[in-house]
């Protein structure tokens, strides 16, 4: 009873943040001058890049735990990690078209930053896929973590590709205060309900390994 | 505000669709779980009526760890 009380206080919490990141985004941000409303999506793009990249830095932290202790709960994580950092790095390539056209006229250029976000998302997929393709637990965790740890050489050259080459992306534009108040209101809440939605997830896995183990038994 | 819209509905249409796959995931493992346990309560009724304890056990968690074997009475 009181363990659903507090997931129920903690949800609620969680609703409201995200409520106050959207209404923060449409209300609390000045509007751009070159850009106008346009530029407003930027607090959508920017917390699921965000996520797009940290959720392959927990896939392969998690790989590297399950290597090193043999332990399927990391592998429960490396999995719900995979699946959202997925979901994010396909969204930030959608929001990032969406942008680009507004901004540059084009749906989509190979300028170094797309071009290895793009390369990310491949990855993502690679290992998601690779993995499905196996039944064994354990082979399927030791595959999938050798190949996110692998993967996770692409991170750095998201993050520095606008630093070390030449494109059209922006590095990190000027932004007013409440511009950049924003926007980090909105990367904290996205944050947080990535890692609600990942703790979902990690459960039901965890369920499911229970799950299928009693079905074997029984 | 047209592309902030369209770019926020992607994304909650994506979280939306996500969930909803969670959702549909969760219910399908609790109607396993309640299929074997029926089916525990079947072979118990050939055997004996089960204990008060056992018949306390209606959530998922009861389900054993991995490295658990679990003995009929569990599996019940």
């Amino acid at each position: 009873m009181v363990s659903r009380l507090r997931t129920y206080c903690a949800e609620s919490c969680l609703a409201v943040l995200m409520a106050g990141a959207i209404l923060a985004a449409c209300l609390l941000a000045p509007t751009e001058s070159t850009m106008g409303h346009a530029q407003r999506i930027i607090y959508v793009h920017v917390p699921v890049a965000w996520l797009g990249l940290v959720g392959f830095l927990v896939m392969a932290g998690s790989g590297l735990a399950y290597l090193s202790r043999r332990n399927l709960a990391w592998d429960h994580w490396f999995q719900a990690a995979g699946e959202l950092g997925w979901l994010c790095c396909g969204l930030t390539l959608a929001t990032g078209s969406l942008w680009a056209h507004e901004a540059w006229g084009t749906w989509w250029e190979w300028d170094p930053r797309l071009t290895t976000a793009f390369i990310l998302w491949a990855v993502y997929s690679g290992v998601l896929l690779v993995r499905a393709g196996i039944d064994d637990p354990h082979r399927r965790a030791r595959v999938g973590a050798v190949l996110a740890v692998l993967g996770a050489l692409d991170v750095p050259l998201v993050v520095m590709a606008t630093r070390w080459f030449r494109g059209l992306h922006p590095a990190t534009p000027e932004m007013a205060p409440w511009m950049r108040l924003t926007l980090l209101i909105c990367v904290a809440a996205f944050t947080v309900f990535f890692a609600w939605l990942a703790n979902r997830r990690r459960e039901q896995l965890e369920l499911d390994s229970r799950w299928v183990h009693l079905r074997q038994d029984s | 505000m047209g592309t902030f819209a369209a770019g926020f509905l992607i994304v909650w249409f994506a979280v939306v669709l996500y969930v909803g796959r969670l959702g549909r995931r969760q219910q399908q493992l609790r109607a396993e779980f309640e299929e074997l346990r029926a089916a525990g309560w079947r072979v118990d009724d050939q055997d004996e009526r089960p204990t008060h304890a056992d018949a306390g056990r209606t959530d998922c968690q009861s389900v054993p760890q991995n490295n658990e074997r679990p003995t009929r009475a569990k599996a019940a």
